[in-house]
């Protein structure tokens, strides 16, 4: 409890110096920088605008709904500015979109690998800063450059080594958690103890546990704290969970480009799927039958003409799996594969909802 | 008018004789003064007549000689209805008795009194007693002999020598005569020309003129009586004798004038007589004064909109005038001719019922008061007549219109008396429905006179006909009718011959459809046949069986609507489409909605306009009740009190059960009360399921618990444990709600909601696949009745028998593989592994043996399984797992992940292995390796109970999915996990 309402004092400390030692000129010339960046990027798009920017621009801190909500309406100045970040990130949603809406041939590698360079290029700059936004932004990058080193897994032609370079790459599982952990203790007035010592999976999973057993008691003790109706009910930013959302009910914010992309009645929570996201480990797998198989069988115009042979290919390299391989690699592939050449796979994890 | 007046009676010898009544009826002549029989006939349903004979003394007459017959028969028939009519028939005959006709309706013994009312004789005589002359002096006009009161009763004979006889003078002291004046067109000219000279029923303008005879004033002794004559008789020029002249000169002591104008004066006409006896010639000269008036209410019978001589060849009832109802006013005119000194006044109009008025002018002039008497005169001079009209547009009702020609207290007043019965003799635009026509009922048996009545089809096809007053049409097919009523023998009673039609609608309304008004597909009627023998037995009534008993039915009872109250106004918004034939222009048709115990719910009332494709309905849902059972009715508004009342209202008919009972449509209310605690419900279960706050949550049942956030936090895969989410999210599966296609799950579909419905059933949903190897799969393939073995908890510890799949692999083992083992392997060295098949491919459910058998009819897709063992509940699952950690709780967590699932391509292969053992080679098996697909929809039925009926009202709660300002819903999908899974010995896992 101590804990929580020192993170609280802190949040409205530091708004509160924010507001005594800066005017309104300081976070009216910040925010006229993040408009500025704002027009770079839709010029030059994301990989472009990194590539140029990276060099002279900070990367903005972009926080959550809720951050913006704790800042009180009379400093009208510093909430544009967080705004103005937050709009930033919408820019980025497009920009990655418009990443999801790409499709390569899955035969062409170079394009393949220039797609999983601008991907993590473009997630490595947004985790420069451990805003909420930039760590679901970070996150849903890398989910992108996972499946696409998935289709470059199952090339026979791309070098298994130059694969498993790519996916080392991206932040494992625990750094993921133990960021989103770190950052959700410094956006939320609730804390999460993080598990040491133990699986990813264990972490977030126990996330989703105290995030389900605190999330009256923090409302309820900001409220009895301050005494007042205005502070936000933290369920109006993280109606579901804290651990994913990031605009919350903001669709009216997106441009009309974005908006184009998306179903509104899909987007009306901007999230990126899967706290935890099992390309990474699927590309594992596959790697994994690849080099003890040698190869991976690839299937022919033929095997994805109906869902009858595709089945049939599955349990094509399944069988193999079993005859062969069940004992170095921890599961059959053959769907993953299958799912690879389908796209199914692309079309689950290079999405946000 | 006193039709009685027609009658001419005898000088000397008039008197009453009555008959008894023969066979059932008696004559209650307490005064026994009566004798006489009744000639004939029976009194059942019929006409009697009696005849009175002459009995010789009795003496009746009033003060002017007349006697009111219909007074003083008062007919007291108990039990016996005599009808106005009868009195028409009672008549003197020419032998001087008295004919008395008795309409008798039904069968009854009574009695009959006859009597003299106090009208005529004052108070001193009982109404039922016959006046009778028992001599004595009175004050009598010494001239012509006429008591002067009416309130002596004596004596009006005389003996002889009397003090009245020796004082008899030429001077007539008695009140004038009052005589009507005749105004008959007798030839039917169209103008008054009194030419018949014979008594005609017309004729009531014809006076009776009695004078009054020797006999009559000195019979006392009769030393005076015996043959006397009255003659040279004359009469003033306003008067005339009955043979049509002004004077004569006659023997007889009876005659009849008639007034052929009005006098000029009260008492100013005279009719002068003498009296002679045959002994001692000339006794005397008699002058009488008669004032000659005339007093009409006189109707437009043949609605020509005048007053004229045509109307009197119609009218000869006397006072009744019938009218119909109609938005044009009548005419009617009171009409005098008097003296100068007369006064004519309208009495009364008295009014039984509400509606008819009698107005100064035509529509929209003064209204004559009702109910009261108007003593202002209506005439300001003399022989004018005033003109009125009666406007019936207000309805059906009597009028009793009493007009007064007063002559200033020199006699009683001239008085007529009009009735005015108006009746709806219209047929108006009925609406029925086809199960309601035998309530329809045409009523026009408060009009006199025959009627004859046909309905047409739209094509002018006679349909039905009749020609009795009260009709129901036959029952008729929905559509446009014409009634047609022919009012015929009514003229008589003021109603020309009519004919009045209107439109019969009968219409035919079912209910097409009840839907959600936000989700249209979850609805009534839904015919998607569906495979639901999952064992809802406890909560499920309604069991229907659509096709081959015992092989499909639906858990859910088909009539009932499905719904949650709207988050924002709690009511329940449902929408009716009614297939309605022949409703077009219908505007008088209700539906309700009603509860278990009849009542209709208040607000629920709603007017339905047919031109409407939908009709929505926002029902007021009760606030201190969690869910509501309503039926909709609906039904004409018939008696037009614009609601619908309960016996106008009639149920939707949906199906009819096995049990032949028909089911009807009813909602299944669940009110946003119940909503949000189900709602919270199964919030805490998703995060803590079966235990308290103070337990840690997520360690039991986190597959079952996967999918149930999966469903209720509407994050689809987000944040579920990453090792449970799904490998693969397909959000644009097309699921057809009504396409028993196999492809969609719609037989499984409980409820028709948690998914984005479009008007044809189709919606958008996820599809979650869980790939070779997850977790969920790996699971599942783990439990009943995938795994081979299953622990038993036995008297000693741990039992692993066999499950049933795991007997039928045994079997197939034992009866096909193994014999190809000993062949393939026999050859092969001790501690060899062997892959059976032997060829790569797999023992499959198509060409091997039937490892499953589908628990789903024939015509549901696929091989259908109960998935995980659902022991009686969860804690009996939650208490098995602490006492044996036998797997029942995961086996139970199967059960509520899945449970009844569809498996397709189940496969089979044995890895055997060569062994030396004890007793020599022997062929082991190691390892079964089982492959297949799991799929399922994920849904909830709301007849389940328990936490499976809070789930579907998270699921019914959302309508279309726009989840209507909620922010959390629940949303189905389908799912698949792929199974390839090593069952290695002894098989358990």
């Amino acid at each position: 409890m101590i804990r929580i309402l020192t993170t609280i004092v802190a949040l409205f400390m530091h708004f509160i110096c924010y507001a005594d030692i800066q005017d309104d000129s300081h976070w009216l010339r910040l925010s006229s920088e993040i408009r500025e960046m704002r027009l770079q990027l839709a010029k030059n798009g994301a990989y472009a605008f990194v590539m140029t920017t990276s060099a002279t621009a900070k990367t903005p801190h972009i926080h959550s709904q809720y951050w913006l909500m704790l800042i009180p309406e009379t400093n009208i100045a510093l909430r544009q500015y967080e705004q103005e970040k937050r709009d930033f990130g919408l820019d980025m949603i497009g920009q990655l979109e418009q990443y999801a809406k790409q499709k390569i041939d899955i035969k062409n590698i170079s394009a393949l690998e220039q797609r999983v360079h601008e991907l993590l290029a473009i997630a490595n700059w947004l985790k420069k800063e451990s805003g909420y936004g930039n760590f679901i932004l970070k996150r849903w990058a890398e989910d992108m450059a996972s499946t696409t080193i998935s289709e470059l897994a199952v090339n026979n032609d791309f070098p298994v080594s130059d694969a498993w370079s790519l996916l080392r790459r991206i932040d494992t599982p625990q750094a993921n958690a133990k960021m989103q952990i770190s950052i959700l203790n410094e956006e939320s007035p609730d804390h999460y103890d993080i598990p040491k010592g133990d699986t990813a999976e264990r972490i977030v999973r126990e996330i989703g546990n105290q995030w389900s057993s605190r999330k009256v008691s923090a409302v309820q003790t900001l409220k009895k704290k301050y005494a007042q109706k205005t502070v936000p009910q933290f369920s109006e930013a993280f109606p579901h969970d804290p651990r994913l959302a990031f605009y919350m009910k903001d669709i009216n914010r997106v441009n009309a480009s974005l908006r184009a992309l998306w179903n509104d009645k899909d987007h009306e929570e901007v999230c990126v799927y899967g706290m935890f996201c099992k390309v990474p480990q699927m590309v594992e797998h596959i790697l994994e039958f690849r080099e003890a198989a040698g190869s991976i069988p690839v299937p022919t115009d033929s095997d994805l003409k109906d869902l009858e042979r595709q089945e049939l290919f599955v349990d094509k390299i399944n069988d193999i799996w079993l005859s062969n391989y069940r004992e170095k690699v921890s599961k059959p592939v053959g769907r993953l594969v299958l799912w690879v050449y389908t796209g199914m796979l692309n079309d689950t994890y290079s999405r946000v909802l | 008018m006193n039709r009685a007046t027609i009658l001419a009676l005898t000088v000397s010898t008039f008197g009453v004789v009555f008959a008894s009544l023969e066979d059932h009826l008696a004559l209650d002549d307490r005064d026994e003064i009566f004798s006489g029989a009744a000639r004939s006939g029976s009194a059942a349903m019929a006409y009697q007549d009696f005849w009175l004979e002459p009995m010789g003394s009795e003496c009746l007459h009033d003060a002017e000689g007349y006697l009111d017959y219909e007074a003083i028969f008062t007919p007291m028939i108990f039990g016996v209805e005599i009808t106005p009519q009868m009195l028409d028939g009672f008549s003197l005959n020419t032998n001087g008795s008295l004919r008395l006709t008795l309409g008798i309706d039904g069968w009854a013994e009574g009695s009959v009194s006859i009597g003299a009312p106090p009208l005529l004789w004052g108070n001193l005589y009982d109404w039922a007693s016959i006046h009778r002359c028992s001599g004595g002096v009175q004050e009598m006009c010494y001239a012509c002999g006429r008591r002067h009161s009416s309130e002596d009763g004596y004596n009006c004979s005389h003996d002889l020598g009397c003090a009245a006889k020796n004082a008899y003078s030429n001077q007539c002291t008695c009140p004038p005569l009052l005589v009507k004046v005749n105004c008959d067109d007798d030839n039917w000219n169209l103008s008054e020309d009194r030419i018949d000279t014979n008594p005609c029923a017309s004729d009531d303008e014809i006076e009776g003129f009695q004078a009054i005879g020797i006999g009559k004033y000195c019979c006392c002794h009769g030393d005076i009586s015996g043959t006397t004559s009255v003659s040279e008789l004359t009469a003033s020029s306003e008067l005339r004798l009955w043979n049509g002249t002004t004077a004569a000169s006659s023997s007889a002591n009876s005659f009849a004038i008639e007034a052929i104008a009005a006098s000029s004066g009260i008492g100013s006409a005279t009719v002068s007589y003498e009296i002679r006896d045959e002994t001692n010639g000339f006794l005397r000269a008699i002058t009488r004064q008669v004032t000659a008036a005339n007093l009409e209410i006189r109707p437009d019978i043949n609605d020509d909109g005048t007053i004229d001589n045509y109307d009197r060849f119609y009218f000869d009832n006397g006072e009744t005038w019938q009218l119909r109802v109609r938005d044009e006013p009548y005419k009617l005119a009171l009409v005098s001719e008097c003296p100068s000194a007369a006064t004519a006044s309208l009495l009364a109009v008295l009014v039984e019922g509400t509606g008819t008025v009698i107005r100064t002018e035509a529509m929209g002039g003064a209204i004559l008061p009702l109910g009261t008497t108007s003593t202002s005169p209506l005439f300001a001079a003399k022989n004018e007549a005033k003109e009125l009209f009666v406007d019936t547009s207000g309805g059906p009702s009597t009028i009793y219109l009493h007009y007064s020609l007063g002559f200033g207290g020199a006699h009683s007043p001239l008085t007529a008396m009009r009735q005015i019965h108006v009746v709806d003799a219209n047929v108006h635009e009925e609406w029925a429905t086809t199960n309601s026509l035998a309530d329809l009922v045409y009523d026009f048996s408060d009009v006199t006179g025959d009627i004859y009545w046909t309905i047409y089809d739209d094509e002018d096809n006679i349909v039905d006909y009749g020609d009795n007053s009260s009709f129901t049409p036959i029952d008729l097919p929905p559509g446009n009718y014409t009634v047609e009523v022919y009012f015929v023998d009514v003229y008589d009673d003021g109603i020309l011959g009519y004919t009045s039609s209107a439109d019969l609608h009968v219409i035919d309304v079912r209910l097409a459809r009840l839907f959600e008004t936000a989700n249209e597909a979850n609805r009534i009627f839904n015919s998607t046949r569906k495979d639901d023998t999952t064992g809802n037995t406890n909560a499920v009534t309604e069991v229907v069986y659509e096709g081959t008993p015992s092989e499909e039915r639906y858990a859910a009872p088909r009539n009932y609507l499905y719904t949650v109250g709207d988050p924002v106004t709690g009511n329940f918004n449902v929408s009716a489409q009614f297939d309605a034939t022949g409703a077009e222009g219908c505007t008088n048709y209700y539906c309700a909605f009603y509860q278990p115990n009849g009542q209709k719910v208040i607000g629920t009332e709603t007017n339905i306009d047919f031109t409407a494709e939908t009709v929505a309905f926002s029902l007021p849902a009760p606030a201190l009740i969690t869910n509501v059972v309503w039926e909709l009715r609906g039904g004409l508004d018939v008696n037009q009190n614009a609601t619908l009342d309960n016996d106008e209202a009639a149920p939707f008919a949906i199906y009819t059960n096995s049990a032949n009972i028909v089911k009807h449509a009813r909602i299944k209310g669940i009110t946003k009360k119940m909503y949000e605690d189900s709602s919270d419900y199964i919030d805490n279960r998703v995060d803590l399921w079966l235990y308290g706050d103070n337990t840690p949550p997520a360690i039991i049942f986190t597959r079952a618990r996967t999918l149930l956030k999966m469903f209720f936090m509407c994050t689809g895969e987000r944040g579920l444990a990453p090792d449970l989410a799904p490998t693969i999210v397909n959000s644009n599966v097309v699921m057809h709600a009504f396409a028993n296609d196999g492809s969609c799950f719609s037989e499984w579909l409980t409820h028709n909601s948690g998914a984005e419905y479009d008007l044809n059933g189709n919606a958008t949903v996820c599809d979650y696949t869980w790939d070779e190897g997850s977790d969920m799969s790996e699971f599942i393939a783990s439990q009943w009745p995938f795994v081979p073995k299953v622990p038993t908890v036995g008297m000693i510890g741990i039992n692993w028998t066999l499950t049933q799949t795991g007997y039928i692999l045994h079997q197939f083992y034992t009866n096909v593989v193994e014999s190809q083992v000993i062949s393939y392997m026999n050859d092969m060295e001790v501690g060899t592994v062997q892959t059976f098949p032997t060829n790569g491919g797999w023992y499959t459910q198509a060409t091997s043996t039937n490892f499953f058998s589908s628990l789903s009819p024939s015509w549901v897709p696929g091989i259908t399984v109960d998935v995980g063992i659902n022991p009686g509940g969860p804690t009996a699952a939650l208490l098995s797992e602490f006492l044996a950690t036998n797997g029942a709780a995961d086996n139970f967590e199967a059960h509520i992940t899945i449970g009844r699932g569809r498996i397709i391509n189940p496969r089979y292969r044995f890895e055997v292995q060569k062994q030396n053992g004890d007793n020599g080679i022997t062929f082991v098996v190691t390892n079964i390796i089982f492959g297949c697909t799991v799929m399922d929809l994920y849904d909830f039925n709301y007849e389940d109970g328990g936490a499976a009926t809070h789930a579907a009202a998270v699921q019914l709660g959302f309508g279309n999915g726009s989840n209507q300002g909620r922010s959390e819903h629940g949303k189905i999908f389908t799912h698949k996990m792929y199974i390839l899974k090593n069952y290695p010995y002894p098989f358990t896992r």
